[in-house]
């Protein structure tokens, strides 16, 4: 039932990219899997981003139809995509079927495959796999992955000693899918462990197992070294070019193997830790599904029934809460008013009125607020800026962006440039801004280099 | 107990921390080393409380992120519906931009294990719409005909929303003020976004965790509210509120009998789907 989704995806991709040629998608979403668990830290919360992912597999499909690399691109993106099921919204996939052990009901699953999740080191996106996929994936062992991997090393060294290079370059192969399994099972216990302290049994299993998986990997670790050693010393002997491309493979596959193994055991001496650290978090923390609302059923189809005035009142206070803390601001938008929009002085009437004429400079309420999309506009464009711009420039873009109240535009884009956005520093150099509706300087707007996240 | 000075300081920096809620908190080394200290040292944890209490904020709970707190009714951090540009007081914009709201965080999380999952939800606009509309419609279709009633304040909130078209746009293709439902939830989307509560980059909307948590929080609120109003009106949504005092057994009692809500306002059962709760 967990490949269903694998099984559609090739359907669908015959059926969306008659124009491509044929790929072999399982393939591809095997390597975008593969690859996402490669990102995968075990005790971290690490991933890797779509776009590292979509290269990964585009070099797959590269290598299957060499001739067409921007048909690799799209596949791959593809591919990612279905696997995250983005048209859903990257919700899971919901299946129906027939299950025989109850008299063929109809029943239903839902499975994910990889999806979206927040860094919790930088809060960007990275993706993830699922246990499922991971298990139906890669993890094609019902026995023990430890010794499943001891084997798989066996075997290698075995065929690098008596020169069997092509069946060498086979089990390495085996080999580091082996190291794969074993380190996705480790993570997962951990990864278990932080969603929910109760559910592993860390008085006793869990201990013993990391215990194991050091004295395994340790062991692990001198092995591959040799194995190593011996498969570039093969490399070297070789002259057969063939041979020693193999050969060199083979030292490559062992040497990630090694690198895979160091920082399995790096994260295994901090995993007792993580468990002490989730245990004190989760304990104070509420459990959330215990009281959870059903936000459909609870709130929205009674509150939908109540008339408009009740609904109201009672939404305000909704609203009020999942919005979060709104931290007031205004006063400093009413300060940078008055410095922004102070009318230029005209040298030519002397220093006898400095007042504005009414009929040129309209007062600004300092309790003007913008619409969303007004500020987003100008967020839009402000992000675009590159080094160095002038409020003119900035004006004339809000202007072609066709902004609905350019006066709103120059305001929040003052008051980004005004320092309050750290993202830009803000000068003057004696230019007058050349306007038909402001006065007032031209102010040079520069992006900082950036110097430290979110300060 | 004797609290230091330090200790204050401590305390009110986490929550300047918290009342910006994009900050991430492992990319921050006082902030993540104060998160810490909430979690772990609970004399600690009790004056950030206590600061939080005094300025009208409560303590949600910490996450991988950082501390979540959410302002008190009427608190000066509050943000009201009135702050949002261009909507006015009026029944009918208080109401349509608390359903977008309520359409949003329902489309993230229907179900109890939905809002247990912190992965981050994608929220396409089309489908909240969709999703809110089609409960609406639900209720709708049981309605007898000729119950419309004059008053706007009495009228049924969803036929309020019904009344709305689902788009419409100026001709430039901008999304036309006050005049569709699409235009109350992009503007609650682009508010939550700037409230740091959701994240978009030029084409999709994402949750945080801090608004998974804010909605958890202020839902179980919403329902108590809710439980009450019926207690006050002297109803009696289901056969176990021999104790109307309690309105947390009340809760209890009235969410294993969903349909009870429905009974309450028809008069006759309705077939709420609970999409799967």
């Amino acid at each position: 039932m967990r490949l269903e989704p694998i099984n559609d995806m090739a359907d669908a991709a015959a059926r969306g990219f008659s124009d491509l040629p044929r790929y072999d998608v399982r393939a591809l979403a095997e390597a975008a899997i593969t690859a996402v668990v490669d990102h995968m830290g075990i005790s971290t919360d690490e991933g890797a981003s779509r776009d590292t992912i979509v290269h990964t597999v585009s070099a797959v499909a590269a290598a299957m139809h060499p001739q067409q690399p921007t048909a690799a691109r799209r596949i791959a993106e593809w591919t990612v995509d279905w696997l995250l099921n983005a048209d859903g919204g990257g919700r899971a996939r919901r299946l129906t079927y027939a299950d025989p052990s109850d008299e063929y009901r109809t029943h239903e699953l839902d499975v994910t495959v990889l999806y979206e999740d927040r860094s919790t080191a930088d809060g960007e996106l990275v993706l993830k796999a699922t246990s499922e996929a991971i298990n139906t994936m890669l993890v094609a062992f019902d026995h023990d992955l430890a010794d499943a991997q001891i084997a798989a090393e066996a075997v290698l060294k075995a065929h690098i000693e008596s020169g069997k290079l092509d069946r060498a370059s086979a089990s390495a192969r085996q080999a580091a899918e082996a190291s794969r399994a074993y380190a996705v099972q480790l993570r997962q216990v951990l990864e278990r462990t932080r969603r929910d302290v109760a559910s592993v049994d860390w008085s006793d299993a869990v201990p013993q197992m990391l215990d194991e998986a050091r004295t395994h990997l340790t062991a692990r670790r001198a092995a591959e070294d040799r194995l190593r050693t011996s498969a570039e010393e093969t490399r070297d002997q070789q002259t057969d070019p063939h041979q020693r491309a193999t050969a060199a493979e083979i030292a490559q596959l062992v040497t990630e193997c090694l690198h895979r193994h160091d920082v399995l055991l790096a994260e295994l001496i901090s995993a007792r830790r993580v468990f002490l650290d989730e245990q004190r978090r989760q304990q104070l923390e509420v459990t959330v599904t215990a009281t959870a609302v059903a936000l459909t059923a609870d709130l929205l189809t009674p509150l939908l029934l109540q008339p408009a005035k009740d609904a109201a009142d009672v939404l305000d206070r909704f609203v009020e809460g999942a919005a979060g803390p709104l931290v007031p601001r205004k006063h400093s938008l009413a300060l940078l008013i008055d410095q922004l929009l102070a009318p230029r002085r005209d040298r030519d009437t002397g220093p006898g009125d400095l007042s504005p004429d009414p009929t040129t400079y309209t007062v600004l309420d300092a309790n003007v607020t913008f619409d969303v999309p007004t500020r987003q506009a100008v967020h839009d464009l402000l992000d675009g800026i590159g080094a160095t711009v002038r409020l003119s420039e900035v004006l004339a873009r809000c202007r072609t962006v066709g902004t609905s109240d350019d006066l709103a535009a120059l305001v929040v884009a003052a008051a980004f440039a005004f320092g309050h956005d750290p993202r830009f520093d803000v000068d003057v150099d004696g230019t007058a801004l050349d306007d038909l509706r402001f006065g007032g300087d031209d102010l040079r707007v520069r992006r900082r280099p950036p110097l430290e996240a979110d300060t | 107990m004797s609290i230091h000075l330090d200790d204050v300081t401590a305390a009110t920096t986490l929550l300047a921390f918290a009342l910006r809620p994009r900050r991430i908190a492992n990319a921050h080394d006082t902030y993540a080393e104060l998160r810490d200290r909430y979690r772990n040292d609970p004399a600690f944890a009790r004056i950030v409380d206590a600061a939080a209490a005094g300025l009208e904020l409560r303590t949600i709970g910490t996450s991988p992120f950082g501390l979540v707190i959410t302002p008190e009714p009427g608190s000066v951090f509050a943000a009201r519906t009135g702050d949002y540009h261009d909507v006015g007081t009026s029944v009918e914009h208080r109401l349509l931009h608390g359903l977008a709201h309520l359409g949003i965080a329902a489309y993230c999380y229907p179900t109890p294990a939905a809002l247990g999952d912190p992965r981050t939800v994608r929220i396409a606009p089309a489908k909240v719409e969709t999703e809110t509309t089609e409960a609406a419609q639900r209720l709708a279709a049981d309605a007898p005909d000729d119950a419309a009633v004059d008053s706007d304040e009495l009228r049924d909130a969803w036929r309020e929303w019904l009344a709305l078209p689902p788009d419409h746009r100026t001709p430039t293709g901008r999304l036309a003020k006050h005049s569709s439902r699409a235009f109350y939830i992009e503007t609650a989307l682009r508010w939550l976004t700037d409230q740091g509560m959701l994240t978009y980059d030029g084409t999709q909307w994402r949750t945080t965790e801090a608004y998974r948590m804010h909605v958890h929080d202020i839902a179980n609120d919403v329902r108590f509210t809710l439980v009450r109003s019926y207690v006050r009106d002297g109803d009696t949504p289901g056969p176990d509120t021999a104790e109307p005092a309690d309105p947390e057994h009340a809760a209890t009692a009235h969410s294993d009998s969903d349909d009870a809500t429905d009974r309450r306002e028809t008069g006759a059962p309705v077939a709420a789907d609970p999409t799967g709760a």
